[in-house]
């Protein structure tokens, strides 16, 4: 054979056999990327455990303790004089812990009504890809509040059970992309004691909520909790949906949230079933939230 | 075995909440109460007396609480957004009880009224 045929033959099959390495390569890369070995868990769909007055689907991992402490100041529209409504504030001071990645349990007392409440939150899915994918994180939510008013008369037969008020909520959200996250929540609250006939013991409420990443450290959020009426004549006009808009700020431990909102009240019960302000006479409340977590796991 | 101390966890939780449950209304429960009247609601016969048992101790023009005064019509009308808004959340009064249904209602009234010096 000529010299040089010899030399074609040989670079031709060297082309075509390290060609078919490459697309052996390309191919195996291909099924990687289509079936992966793993399943990446999403992460951060809120900075915090709650979105601004509701719970998110966020919970503490285990071994985490979460001390949260909220202050609701007056009505802004009350001017100078009581300082934009700072000169006025409720509390609210909660221990939250993690039992296991799953598994968060907390206390907390509020000082409006002088409410002291206890609370589970059970994470049953986890919004992931990969191995499993699954489109949204769920969250099942369960308090138990206890009024610590004095009885507003003593003399008659009072109760300890028209003390206690439940919460049920699922906690449904997703981390759409790394700016935004959705949630709704819908939500059942039952309140052992209510004033009149006319009253549903039971309320019903859609929450929904967001969150808009603005920077790496801060974040937009919005929610609302509208109520849904079990019946329409229902007496009691005076009490409005809850709605509520503030930034979450992350500042290394800490995530300080910073916000207005209709409501003073800051555990389920009343923030769903008694806010009293109107967002368009000003009756809205500066308030902010710290949540500041402590590792107790060695 | 950590499941199951779970498991047993969150059926005590469910059980204490489901099994607590009444449908008490307090008017039913407590039938004298529910007499409550809020037909010709005036200051001076059914607003007045509510604020002098139970605001005017500390709302007085010598120590005015919090910078508040709710001895007179005059003073009621300058305060009485917050003051009900303080009634309702129960902040107020703060060492006694919230105050009952009915007495929140007359308050309610009169200031839906246009809170008038009648």
């Amino acid at each position: 054979m000529h010299k040089r045929t010899k030399l074609a033959i040989i670079i031709l099959t060297f082309i075509s056999g390290s060609s078919t390495l490459y697309c052996q390569t390309d191919l195996l890369n291909m099924l990687d990327s289509v079936s992966p070995k793993e399943t990446v868990y999403t992460y951060g769909t809120f900075k915090s455990t709650r979105i601004i007055n509701g719970h998110s689907i966020e919970r503490m991992p285990q071994g985490q303790l979460d001390f949260r402490v909220s202050h609701r100041f007056g009505n802004v529209n009350q001017g100078y004089y009581q300082f934009f409504g700072l000169d006025q504030g409720s509390t609210f001071l909660s221990l939250e812990y993690g039992i296991t990645d799953w598994v968060m349990l907390g206390l907390n007392r509020a000082s409006l009504e002088k409410t002291v409440s206890g609370f589970g939150k059970f994470s049953i899915l986890r919004q992931s890809s990969g191995v499993r994918n699954m489109p949204v994180s769920l969250s099942y939510f369960v308090s138990t509040s206890v009024n610590g008013l004095k009885w507003a008369d003593p003399t008659r037969t009072n109760y300890f059970s028209s003390r206690l008020n439940y919460t049920h909520q699922l906690l449904i959200g997703r981390k759409f992309n790394e700016q935004i996250s959705l949630q709704i929540a819908p939500t059942l609250i039952h309140r052992n004691l209510v004033p009149t006939a006319l009253d549903n013991n039971d309320l019903f409420a859609l929450g929904m909520g967001g969150r808009y990443k603005l920077t790496r450290r801060i974040s937009l959020n919005v929610e609302y909790y509208p109520v849904i009426r079990p019946t329409w004549n229902y007496t009691d006009t005076q009490f409005k949906n809850c709605f509520s808009a503030g930034f979450d700020i992350e500042t290394g431990g800490h995530v300080f949230q910073l916000l207005l909102s209709n409501s003073q009240g800051m555990i389920e019960k009343s923030f769903i079933g008694e806010t009293t302000g109107n967002w368009f006479n000003g009756d809205m409340h500066l308030g902010f939230n710290i949540s500041r977590v402590f590792s107790l796991k060695n | 075995m950590k499941s199951f101390i779970y498991l047993i966890l969150i059926t005590a939780i469910l059980t204490a909440t489901l099994h607590s449950c009444y449908n008490d209304k307090e008017e039913l429960l407590y039938p004298v109460q529910a007499a409550c009247d809020t037909t010709n609601v005036t200051y001076s016969l059914k607003v007045a007396p509510i604020f002098t048992a139970n605001c005017t101790n500390c709302h007085n023009a010598t120590t005015a609480g919090g910078g508040i005064k709710l001895e007179t019509v005059g003073n009621v009308q300058t305060n009485i957004n917050r003051a009900y808004d303080a009634i309702i959340n129960g902040r107020m009064p703060p060492d006694g009880g919230k105050l009952n249904a009915c007495n929140i209602s007359i308050i309610r009234v009169w200031k839906n009224e246009g809170a008038i010096a009648n």
